[in-house]
């Protein structure tokens, strides 16, 4: 019958509509999440920045020693990597960007001989390298949407023990850096030993360069040079004001990443909201159009069917 | 900018908790009690956990628990010039001082949630008691990182005290 193909049509149409609503819904949630995230970022900000301040002093009143503490090792052997990602899916290529050069890292590393540990936060990502069988030493679970700085230390000591340990030469950070609103990119930077400020990528290894990207870019952007002109006091001295600066560097760098990675989910989540949203209204306007066309024809064969048994009826009374 | 006045921030990662002009600001470093005028020399520093206090040039005192963090004093010329008006002219034009106090945690004393610290303190002399309790019949030495369960629960036990003992003398 033909006015069966209407009403599974009109059921579709149904069925798209209720989940456009959920993608709208999550869209404006993801929207109002942005604003507060990014408002996390500028808070942060300070604290960055007077770190980077602080270090860059100390490194200035004695280099030497400083690139004995900091810099990037030569050829590290045993490498630790942080990758964050989501907690949650629907987001784009939020966490699949993450997860794929975290895993480029790996085998980049992997074609040298160097060791690698993984360490990753976002429930999204265990089940990727679990499915790929690379091992996760460590994942941290529940915290994406809204980091606290308590989180921040969490994972810092998780990485940081080994390093400490002397079981680590280099601990690099895969992460989702918060340009602007608009932009987002997926970054790897040096986590530990704490990059030299301003002096960029001395003494990389090659088996890095190799790959696109993956070079330590110094935290710090280049502001006003150098230390404070003149003489410096330190308290106590720079070498075991470092040693106490490290642990400190890397919690604030591990949060600052974590807020930026918060940020850029819920800009990736409204985008990819907005762009299901839109494909949603589409598939309406679509299914509408054939139903339409399905209900005309049904009409039309209806009336024929009338018309040509009225017909019949008054041919057989003539008759 | 007047004189003996200088730019002083207290940031943690979540917030800046101070941000503006001081006469002095007061703080203990591992190596002892400091205060800080206008002029220092240029300094960096570590600061242990305690008080620190804020003079502000209207003459109220900003009283804040500080749990451990980094001071700097940067001399730079316009390093303050984002926190303190830079007056024209005069012996201190475009001379400027500021004071960064880095701390993971920190709060004002009149944050301070005294009913909770109270509560912190009392659950984490407990847990630290037993804690030490444990690790004596074990014998066990052989955990003293900084990610152990005794080093964190004398962390924060120390915290609590440490809030009790600010938001005490503020009151």
């Amino acid at each position: 019958m033909a006015g069966g193909q209407e009403r599974v049509l009109r059921r579709r149409i149904r069925t798209v509509q209720s989940t456009r609503k959920i993608t709208k819904a999550m869209e404006l949630i993801a929207a109002s999440r942005i604003v507060r995230a990014q408002a996390r970022i500028a808070a942060n900000r300070p604290f960055r920045d007077g770190m980077v301040r602080i270090v860059r002093q100390v490194v200035a009143e004695d280099p030497t020693m400083a690139a004995k503490m900091l810099g990037t090792p030569e050829s590290p052997q045993r490498v630790g990597i942080l990758a964050i990602v989501g907690d949650r899916g629907l987001a784009g290529s939020y966490n699949s960007g993450v997860l794929r050069t975290t895993e480029r890292l790996v085998a980049a590393y992997g074609r040298t001989g160097t060791e690698t540990h993984l360490w990753t936060v976002g429930k999204k990502a265990p089940g990727y390298f679990r499915y790929r069988r690379i091992d996760v030493r460590g994942s941290f679970v529940g915290m994406a949407d809204r980091p606290e700085f308590a989180d921040a230390r969490d994972i810092a000591a998780a990485v940081m023990t080994p390093f400490l340990a002397g079981d680590l030469d280099l601990v690099q950070l895969v992460s989702t850096r918060f340009v602007s609103a608009g932009t987002q990119r997926v970054d790897v930077r040096q986590l530990l030993p704490i990059p030299l400020p301003d002096t960029g990528e001395a003494g990389e290894g090659a088996d890095i360069d190799a790959l696109p990207g993956a070079t330590a870019t110094a935290t710090a952007t280049a502001t006003a040079g150098g230390g404070a002109g003149g003489f410096t006091e330190f308290e106590p001295d720079p070498e075991s004001l470092l040693e106490t600066l490290m642990p400190q560097a890397t919690e604030a760098e591990i949060f600052a990443a974590l807020l930026e990675g918060a940020a850029s989910f819920f800009t990736a989540q409204q985008r990819a909201m907005a762009a299901a949203t839109d494909n949603a209204d589409e598939l309406v306007r679509n299914l509408t159009r054939v139903m339409n066309r399905a209900r005309q024809d049904a009409i039309t064969t209806e009336i024929m069917e009338i018309v040509g048994g009225a017909e019949a009826l008054r041919q057989a009374k003539e008759v | 900018m007047p004189d003996g006045v200088f730019g002083v921030e207290v940031v943690t990662p979540e917030e800046a908790l101070v941000a503006g002009p001081a006469t002095a600001v007061m703080l203990r470093t591992s190596t002892g009690e400091m205060t800080v005028l206008d002029g220092h020399t240029a300094l960096v520093g570590d600061v242990v956990p305690g008080l620190v206090r804020v003079e502000q040039p209207e003459g109220t005192t900003l009283r804040l628990a500080v749990h451990g963090g980094f001071i700097q004093v940067d001399t730079r010329p316009g390093a303050a010039d984002d926190l303190v008006e830079t007056g024209e002219g005069g012996p201190l034009a475009g001379m400027s001082t500021r004071v960064t106090l880095l701390a993971g945690v920190a709060e004002r004393a009149e944050d301070i949630d005294v009913e909770r610290a109270r509560r912190a303190q009392e659950a984490g002399s407990q847990l630290v008691s037993d804690l030490q309790a444990g690790r004596g019949a074990a014998g066990d030495l052989g955990d003293e990182g900084p990610g152990s369960d005794l080093v964190q629960a004398e962390r924060a036990l120390a915290r609590a005290e440490l809030r009790l003992s600010v938001a005490a003398e503020s009151a």
